[in-house]
């Protein structure tokens, strides 16, 4: 029996990883050091499909179609050309209220435009990846684009396909919306970190100047209080101000106000403050909000 | 094709963990180890015996952040799950032009920008903390 081998020294990337900062949210240890190596190599992969994506598009021997069906991550096809429609992150102290019923409304216009015009496959997507009670499509397809590190190509034809075409949905309400979104979505922490209440409790990688990517699809909300989360310790809830995404809540008194962001996103965590914000009733609301700015 | 159609099922949504295929997974992406918090203002509030699991080796805990507002807010969020005490509306917030505080008092500026602001949020960390004695400081 080899009882004795001459084993690599395993314990190294740990190590390593102690200054990098806790990855707040897997598991403790044997994760931890998985995901040291798993990050630097997608960090990796994002910045090539970054450039890659680049080139492909200064190829003037390829279609439109072509270079877009090849590309890792969507193209963005929001614009905000009025400065009046074009917010910006809420200052500290701002208070967050709900989102206006005249706001629903022209959110919800486009999107049954948007709903209208599209084409028999993207409503198939919709339907599997959003709206079924069958979440496992989504779970599934989400877990992939976190695998490869958001690039769709990874994926194999069918999950492409259906990930291109929500994509394409999205970017038909990005064409069509004149006006930047506000939106909240939150992170559980793990059973291992403590709850978050001052800045010390924040993961050393989520503190203000880090950097976080979305290779998801992710939901969010336009009202803070309508968020799963927002009024726990155990979560993490980042604010975003972007012209992308599709509105998918609701203009009537149903209290929806859903919004999904196109994956792909990647931010700077631009500062940790509490927020004021009203709740359902009307009332006051109050959390730590981490808010993100697209790079 | 009714409007209700492209409603999103609330399963995508539900609470979990952060892990992938879930709703809001995030993977940071740089490394911040040179990110120290900058936290210029501090509250200590010294915990009387009975509240002691929750108190550094001291005995007192503290809020500490970049402003006023994130300290009163810390605060105000450890009364609420640890303490009876019926805790007033949040110290302070601006809406429409106009800051809007938690004593129904408004201002056209801040109050915590002015020379006064350890006093106030003295006054209102009394109101959360009634009994407990309070050291305040600011480096800023």
């Amino acid at each position: 029996m080899g009882a004795k081998t001459a084993r690599p020294n395993r314990e190294m990337p740990v190590a390593v990883d102690v200054e990098g900062g806790v990855i707040s949210a897997r598991d403790v240890k044997a994760a931890r050091e998985v995901a040291t190596d798993a990050m630097t190599e997608r960090e990796f992969q994002r910045l090539a499909n970054q450039i890659t994506d680049q080139a492909r598009d200064e190829d003037a021997s390829l279609t439109r179609a072509a270079r877009d069906r090849d590309r890792a991550t969507p193209r963005d096809a929001s614009q905000v050309d009025s400065a009046r429609l074009r917010g910006d992150l809420p200052a500290e102290g701002e208070f967050r209220r709900a989102l206006s019923g005249r706001q629903r409304k022209i959110r919800s216009a486009i999107k049954n435009q948007v709903m209208a015009s599209a084409p028999a496959s993207q409503h198939k997507a919709i339907r599997t990846m959003l709206t079924e009670e069958d979440a496992r499509e989504w779970r599934r397809i989400n877990g992939g684009l976190h695998v490869a590190a958001g690039d769709t190509q990874k994926l194999g034809d069918g999950d492409r396909a259906k990930v291109q075409r929500l994509d394409r949905a999205i970017q038909s309400y990005e064409r069509l919306n004149d006006r930047t979104h506000k939106v909240y979505v939150a992170v559980e922490l793990p059973d291992n970190h403590r709850d978050v209440r001052g800045l010390r409790d924040l993961p050393a990688n989520l503190r203000p100047g880090s950097a976080v990517a979305f290779d998801q699809f992710t939901l969010t909300r336009h009202n803070l209080h309508e968020t799963p989360g927002h009024d726990s310790d155990r979560h993490v809830v980042f604010e975003v101000v972007t012209s992308r995404g599709m509105y998918l809540g609701r203009s009537d008194s149903v209290e929806d106000t859903t919004h999904l962001l196109p994956r792909g996103m990647q931010f700077e965590i631009a500062s940790a403050d509490y927020a004021t914000y009203e709740t359902r009733s009307g009332g006051f609301g109050e959390r730590l909000v981490l808010q993100l700015r697209e790079r | 094709m009714t409007s209700s159609e492209w409603l999103v099922h609330p399963n995508r949504s539900e609470l979990g963990p952060d892990k992938p295929g879930r709703n809001g997974h995030y993977r940071p992406i740089r490394d911040a180890r040179a990110r120290l918090p900058v936290e210029t203002c501090e509250a200590r509030i010294a915990l009387p015996r009975t509240m002691s699991r929750l108190a550094d080796r001291d005995g007192s805990v503290t809020f500490a952040g970049g402003s006023w507002l994130f300290v009163v807010g810390a605060a105000r969020t450890f009364a609420r799950t640890y303490t009876d005490v019926d805790v007033p509306p949040p110290f302070g917030f601006k809406d429409r032009g106009q800051w809007w505080w938690w004593d129904s008092t408004t201002s056209e500026e801040s109050i915590l920008d002015g020379p006064d602001a350890a006093g106030y949020v003295r006054k209102y960390l009394e109101r959360l903390f009634p009994g407990m004695p309070i050291t305040l400081s600011d480096t800023q």
